[in-house]
């Protein structure tokens, strides 16, 4: 049985180790072998083309995090409805609410160490 | 030394993974075809069980072909990084003859796992077509609400396990011992019982088992994160959802399942290892089934579902597992 800081640093270690034989033999090694022989340039490889048309990268931008954003709003609309009306807004910037619960974790910790 | 890497390299890792990922992909088309009155795989090799790896080499044999506004080098490395984890992961079970193992390398066991979903969303980020961003915007929603309940559900086994049978939050020694961890007490049972729920939803949403399959979406958003992939690249991606297919539920075997019950693993090592891949096929073969005559969420619909009931029953089970 090894210290958890060794076993970390060993499965990092083969992770990389399994990692570079995979790229190697999979992607460096077969590629010199076949497929890098077989490379034709030709620019619509490199365009991106959907039905037909060629799109420049401007036209393609998709802000993943707006995707993101989105599926949660229509996931908790009543959630998501009170942080934008600002009801959460007003509970965060309100000190005596943060006090309360800081009191209320200092008394948890101080039942907990067997204090009170 | 050299045997941790040879481990990591042949078995239980890198090679182990690759012929079990060539053999359940030939079981998980022969449950497709006979559930849509097909034959399956049948040409390749005997009973067409070599057509995956046919198909694998056929991927990786292709032209390597990346748009010009791709990122070219990174998504190869971050992909070959992910197989590694999933591969080094093994080293940690009982399957390994010499394990790896510590206090606490549950830690671990998360980390590695997840650097396999953060290798599929970076591979996704690395492309700028529309329908791969919607794809990894969806892909970040899934893994926001299942992550958090596979991860609360997977510590249940441990944290019962440490408590009762000094298993100090390691994978290895909770898997000696999860076959006694139903019966040590009624909150025990309760809080195995929710959390293998509880867990086995989460893991299908990890593995993005149907109805969890709306970031990829074929026919919806054409293929959603991997729309611009082809050839390496998309063999590479094929890879590691397959080889998460192989790992994840193989823990979900160890931690929920007994493990090698009935058999004590560290007394008939090899009859061990085959019950627990017995036991990894039914639970995969349940998987395939449950993925072909699923329908398909929206992505609201799977997330209210995976914050509705698998979150709340997996950290009710962890609250429980704690008291």
């Amino acid at each position: 049985m090894f210290d958890l800081y060794t076993i970390i640093m060993w499965l990092t270690g083969l992770m990389v180790v399994n990692g570079v034989v995979i790229y190697v033999l999979f992607y460096e090694l077969l590629g010199r072998m076949y497929w890098k022989k077989l490379v034709s340039p030709s620019r619509i490889k490199e365009d991106v083309v959907m039905c037909g048309l060629e799109y420049s990268e401007e036209t393609l931008s998709v802000p993943v995090s707006r995707v993101f954003m989105d599926i949660i709003k229509r996931s908790f609309p009543r959630a998501s409805r009170i942080i934008e009306e600002g009801g959460g807004t007003s509970l965060l910037n309100n000190w005596f609410a943060w006090m309360l619960i800081l009191l209320a974790v200092l008394l948890v910790i101080l039942v907990v160490a067997g204090w009170i | 030394m050299f045997e941790y890497i040879i481990e990591s390299l042949v078995y239980p890792g890198l090679v182990f993974v690759i012929v079990m990922i060539i053999f359940t992909q030939w079981l998980h088309r022969k449950i497709t075809g006979r559930i849509q009155y097909r034959r399956g795989p049948t040409y390749v090799g005997p009973f067409g069980l070599l057509q995956p790896f046919a198909d694998f080499m056929k991927l990786l044999l292709k032209e390597d072909v990346v748009s010009k506004y791709s990122v070219k080098f990174l998504p190869l490395i971050i992909a070959s990084l992910g197989i590694g984890s999933l591969a080094a992961l093994l080293v940690m079970t009982p399957l390994a003859f010499k394990p790896l193992y510590s206090g606490y390398d549950v830690i671990v066991f998360f980390y590695l796992a997840l650097w396999a979903s953060i290798a599929v969303l970076l591979m996704g980020l690395a492309t700028p077509n529309p329908y791969t961003s919607l794809g990894v915007g969806r892909y970040m929603a899934l893994i926001v609400g299942s992550e958090p309940a596979f991860i609360a559900s997977f510590l249940v086994p441990v944290i019962i396990a440490s408590k009762e049978y000094s298993a100090s939050y390691s994978i290895y020694l909770t898997s000696l011992v999860s076959d006694k961890l139903w019966t040590v007490d009624v909150s025990s049972f309760i809080a195995m019982v929710i959390a293998a729920i509880a867990g086995f939803l989460a893991l299908m949403a990890v593995l993005e088992i149907k109805p969890f399959d709306f970031p990829e979406a074929e026919g919806e958003i054409y293929w959603g994160l991997f729309t611009e992939y082809g050839g390496p690249r998309l063999a590479f991606i094929f890879f590691i959802l397959f080889a998460e297919r192989i790992v994840l539920p193989l823990i979900y075997v160890l931690l929920f399942l007994g493990g090698s019950w009935p058999v004590m693993i560290s007394q008939n090592y090899i009859l061990g290892v085959v019950v627990i891949l017995i036991k990894y096929l039914l639970v995969f073969t349940v998987l395939s089934i449950i993925d072909n005559v699923m329908p398909r969420f929206t992505p609201t619909q799977a997330l209210r579902f995976l914050w509705k009931y698998p979150m709340v029953l997996s950290f009710f089970a962890l609250i429980v597992s704690l008291i």
